[in-house]
């Protein structure tokens, strides 16, 4: 009679109403960004919360070679650490030594962007992620291979239950828990943000305050040649406690366009020749620059700015000094404005273990 | 007393199983909403970012960007929206959608740009929801000391006495900082009824009005930039008169 009643029992808990799904997501463990107090709030999609869980996952997916064909390359060989997470190349090599078209972009601050590629053709994170895998210029594998691989590893599925509590591994929750690693990398304790807090009043921390005091009187004057009219004139695109505008623009790099940019996407003629407006962040370490790579060093660009803007049917209106070929900064003033720049290098944000290979 | 215990399992899976509840009934309240809009002209002609459009003095003008920003939109003690930024992006006519009952506003007041008391506050600090965080306002915020762009208009124009085709003259006008506050009152709004729940209501903005308003001509072949910089006031101050004096009701 006990056995019965020890069977009863048993039969209540194993059968009785349970929610697996919501037993799970329980065990989900929130996942805090960890915001600089100057930023704004990141906009964090109703359908993929950042969880501990997600993030580790697409940690390791991030730098997990498999995704790619033949097992030679991953998201990261694209955007490395030491290069801002960008490529020191000026076109990525893909698998089999394919060719990329564009320069790949650094990932910094991402959760705050809301349109991705030097073309804008993706609007959220997670369609970002799904495109380098089967692009034949990148990882070139088909997202069933791929989703085959990852089922098919010993610590996937259980990374993937714990993530998203339930069974199942596809290519949408791939990019998901990429989208989740990607959203943690932010990037907001370089010595431009404390100008930024200085300049706004806001308070320092004591760590703060240590940058504060190794902070050149040549840094504060390049800062002034930055966000000046009629110095270097670059606020109008880069601007703000993020050092990011969601823009597209024609910067004045060509008469006539081998790449159409953003055109491409929307069709649109007033966009021909437009490009996604980069983030400055950690900009010391992310050559070459512009969509092409044409720049080897941030020598290259200023002096790009000051004298050789390319005229064209839909050059930006914010290039002001175009009709003088740019905003002729003489060597002082581009030295100066160099010295700014490398104050957006994120030493932190760089070398932050998180963010590196698992 | 098997079957006593047997019944009692029984009993127990009835009683403690899975039984899904029935859904309450619920009653689903559908909030009357109003629609503020905007329909851009030029000098009557339709207005988009692609067509080229003569000036009184001969020019041809592109624009390229036509963004502004209304806050405090009200009718006495009834307020339609605190803020709301309008990009003329894809040929966008939506200035602000919310809550709200159109028979209370049947007139409107407001403020072109942001007043002082939020004008330097910092923009990162506010709501995501809210459209003058940064995030929302984007390029439309020099910083916290000046504050917030009210008015960004740009395009290219020809301006040659030939008339060449080459729009390689740039204009460019951002207009902000507290003084240049500017306050719309428009009369007589036009409700429609776009749904049992929504009513809209839509501006006119003749573009035209920007270069000739009834006070101030603009000549862009002279007066092509303002940052509203020391100096270039008199240039932004004629702008967003203009640019009021051109909103109207459609």
């Amino acid at each position: 009679m006990q056995k019965i009643l020890a069977i009863s029992v048993v039969a209540l808990i194993l059968f009785g109403c349970r929610k697996d799904k919501l037993f799970v997501t329980e065990k989900m463990t929130p996942y805090v960004l960890d915001i600089p107090s100057h930023f704004p709030q990141m906009p964090i999609p109703a359908d993929n919360p950042m969880t501990v869980e997600g993030v580790a996952l697409g940690r390791k997916l991030f730098y997990d070679v498999r995704l790619s064909l033949d097992n030679s390359i991953s998201c990261g060989s694209c955007h490395q650490a030491d290069n801002g997470f960008s490529d020191p190349l000026q076109f990525s090599l893909g698998v089999g030594g394919a060719v990329g078209e564009r320069h790949s972009m650094a990932l910094v601050n991402l959760g705050w962007q809301n349109s991705f590629f030097w073309d804008g053709r993706a609007q959220t994170l997670e369609e970002l992620v799904l495109e380098p895998v089967p692009n034949p210029i990148e990882m070139h594998l088909e997202w069933p291979d791929a989703v085959s691989r990852i089922e098919s590893d010993a610590i996937y599925p259980d990374m993937f239950y714990a993530a998203f509590g339930e069974d199942g591994i596809s290519k949408e929750k791939t990019a998901k828990a990429i989208a989740q690693f990607l959203r943690t990398m932010i990037s907001g304790k370089s010595k431009y943000d404390v100008m930024y807090k200085v300049q706004n009043s806001l308070p320092l921390s004591a760590e703060e305050q240590t940058i504060m005091n190794n902070i050149t009187v040549e840094e504060w004057a390049g800062m002034d040649v930055f966000f000046s009219l009629t110095g270097g004139d670059c606020l109008h695109c880069h601007d703000g406690p993020l050092m990011h505008v969601n823009l597209f623009s024609n910067n004045g790099l060509d008469a006539t366009f081998d790449d159409e940019g953003r055109y491409l996407v929307s069709g649109n003629t007033n966009d021909l020749g437009k490009f996604k407006v980069p983030s400055l962040r950690n900009i010391e370490l992310t050559a070459p620059y512009m969509h092409d790579g044409r720049f080897q060093t941030l020598d290259d660009v200023i002096f790009h700015y000051s004298f050789g803007i390319e005229h064209s049917s839909t050059l930006d209106p914010m290039i002001e000094f175009a009709f003088q070929g740019g905003v002729q900064l003489d060597l002082p003033a581009r030295e100066l404005l160099k010295t700014f720049l490398k104050t957006f290098t994120d030493h932190e944000f760089i070398n932050n273990p998180d963010f590196r290979a698992p | 007393m098997k079957k006593l215990i047997l019944l009692f399992t029984v009993a127990s899976f009835v009683f403690t199983g899975c039984t899904e509840k029935e859904p309450e009934e619920e009653t689903i309240i559908i909030e009357d909403e109003i629609r503020l809009s905007l329909s851009p002209n030029y000098d009557g002609q339709p207005f988009d970012l692609n067509t080229f459009y003569p000036t009184q003095e001969g020019y041809s003008v592109q624009f390229t960007k036509l963004n502004f920003i209304l806050t405090k939109v009200r009718n006495g003690s009834n307020t339609l929206c605190e803020s709301a930024v309008y990009r003329f992006e894809n040929n966008a006519s939506l200035i602000w959608q919310g809550e709200g009952d159109f028979t209370q506003f049947s007139s409107i007041i407001g403020n072109v740009g942001v007043g002082p008391n939020e004008n330097h506050l910092d923009p990162a600090a506010l709501t995501l929801s809210n459209p003058l965080n940064i995030q929302n306002t984007g390029d439309m915020h020099w910083g916290w000391n000046p504050g917030y762009i009210f008015l960004m208009v740009e395009g290219k124009a020809d301006t040659t006495a030939a008339q060449t085709g080459v729009h390689d003259m740039n204009f460019l006008y951002h207009v902000g900082m507290d003084p240049l506050l500017k306050t719309l009152s428009l009369q007589s709004l036009n409700w429609v009824k776009l749904n049992d729940h929504l009513h809209e209501a839509t501006l006119a903005l003749d573009m035209s009005k920007i270069f000739n308003g009834t006070n101030h001509t603009v000549d862009i072949k002279v007066e092509r930039t303002s940052h509203t910089s020391p100096g270039q006031e008199p240039l932004s101050t004629k702008i967003i008169e203009n640019f009021v004096e051109a909103l109207t009701i459609e």
